[in-house]
């Protein structure tokens, strides 16, 4: 695994610069937290390293090619359980019951099966966490994996975290300094840079 | 009972009285039948030997055509969805089955091919468009946030397809394959009528104008109503059952 290193990033939106020659890196097996305030481009930052948006200008390099992504949204299939939901990205490659087990450290065992359409939206959260740790990448990128979560879950789902994503890159957008704390490694603060 | 209910079993009795007095004022029962005499027709009609006959042989072809329209449609429609280019290929038959008349269609199909075959074909050429244009709809507004999270996660077609795309399709083939079964039906019969195709349906049709039977033009045309019902019903609800199966998965 490669460390990730962003060159003199830049975007704009309509003319309006969001991100403004960032340069930094996160080396292989590190945990960093990305802080500042709304609107400096936190999401933006995400979504440029996953390769989802395009920087106007600077090169980033070293992302590897499978990544997992906790989206500021859940971006569930409603209609689906929340086994199927994570059996989305991993196929068959992950058994039934493994996925299950994860399911259960973040307190869903027993509503699995349940469509998510009627799950709470610390429930949501949850699923979309289990699916992105499940995927089983070298990267996992997390939009504020938190919200909606009481301060109990909150510690179980870093716990989790932390627990599955040992010699992964794990990057993680939260405005929470105690969330920042939790989830440990480096604090990068956007509004500083 | 519901009220509505209540309102809607009035309104049927008003337009039962109304065409049982419009037709008592006509006086020719050649005319214009009364709802008794069609439903005394009715219930002999089915003693006629070749009654079932004539049910199965429209029902096989306006179902086999119905069919055909849904399988083509929908992969159609899919494929239109992924790849604009067949999008465009596809266009200029969508655009001709929608506008060129039946009529025009009934008649080159009465060239090309045998009357037993035009239901089928002209039921093809009313449904395909329908089912077609819908599934290709439900692709196109498929959720772009979920698109992204499948892109990202590198899922399969096969997956991505029964997560994201179906239950996206789900609604619009749903309706699409409601409308269309009352229009395959209605266009069935219609080709039928002008093929004169012998053993159908539309043949017992063309006898009742032939012959000024008004009586069993209406008993056939509750018939016909009868029959895309039922069919429309029987498919929508097996049609429902394979979604929620695949929900299941």
């Amino acid at each position: 695994m490669k460390d990730i290193v962003l060159s003199g990033i830049s975007k704009a939106f309509d003319g309006k610069a969001v991100i403004s020659d960032i340069s930094l890196m996160i080396k292989a097996g590190e945990t960093v937290c990305i802080r500042g305030r709304s609107g400096i481009g936190k999401t933006t930052l995400l979504r440029i390293i996953a390769g989802l948006t395009q920087p106007d200008s600077g090169i980033v390099s070293g992302v590897p090619e499978r990544i997992a992504f906790v989206f500021q949204e859940d971006r569930l299939c409603e209609e689906f359980s929340a086994l199927s939901n994570v059996r989305l990205v991993t196929g068959r490659a992950m058994p039934e019951e493994t996925i299950l087990k994860h399911l259960g450290e973040l307190e869903l065992a027993g509503s699995s099966m349940t469509p998510v359409r009627d799950f709470s939206g610390g429930m949501k959260r949850r699923v979309a966490l289990a699916r992105a740790v499940c995927a089983e990448t070298e990267l996992l990128i997390l939009d504020e994996p938190f919200k909606g979560l009481d301060f109990e879950l909150k510690q179980r789902a870093i716990t989790y975290i932390k627990k599955y994503s040992v010699g992964k890159i794990v990057i993680c957008v939260t405005h929470d300094p105690s969330e920042a704390e939790l989830m440990g490694g480096r604090v990068i603060d956007l509004d500083a840079i | 009972m519901k009220k509505s209910t209540g309102f809607r079993l009035i309104a049927v009795l008003a337009a039962l009285l109304l065409w049982q007095i419009v037709s008592m004022a006509v006086g020719l029962d050649m005319l214009l039948a009364s709802p008794i005499q069609v439903a005394h027709r009715l219930l002999t009609v089915w003693h006629e030997k070749s009654f079932l006959s004539t049910i199965l042989f429209s029902m096989k072809r306006v179902f086999l055509g119905f069919i055909l329209a849904f399988s083509l449609g929908t992969v159609l429609g899919v494929l239109s969805g992924r790849f604009k280019a067949a999008e465009y290929l596809l266009w200029p038959y969508v655009v001709a089955f929608k506008s060129v008349p039946i009529a025009s269609f009934i008649i080159l199909c009465l060239i090309w091919l045998s009357s037993k075959q035009l239901t089928v074909f002209i039921t093809f050429l009313i449904a395909f468009p329908v089912i077609y244009g819908n599934v290709l709809e439900g692709i196109k507004s498929t959720d772009h946030d979920l698109k992204e999270m499948c892109s990202l996660f590198k899922v399969p077609w096969r997956r991505r397809f029964l997560y994201v795309y179906l239950p996206s399709v789900k609604p619009y083939l749903i309706s699409a394959c409601s409308v269309a079964a009352g229009m395959a039906w209605k266009a069935g019969v219609a080709a039928e009528i002008i093929g004169v195709v012998k053993g159908s349906i539309g043949e017992k049709l063309y006898e009742a104008k032939i012959y000024l039977q008004s009586a069993d033009l209406f008993a056939w045309t509750i018939i016909i109503i009868l029959l895309s019902v039922i069919m429309e019903k029987a498919f929508l609800f097996l049609l429902k059952r394979a979604f929620v199966e695949v929900e299941k998965l």
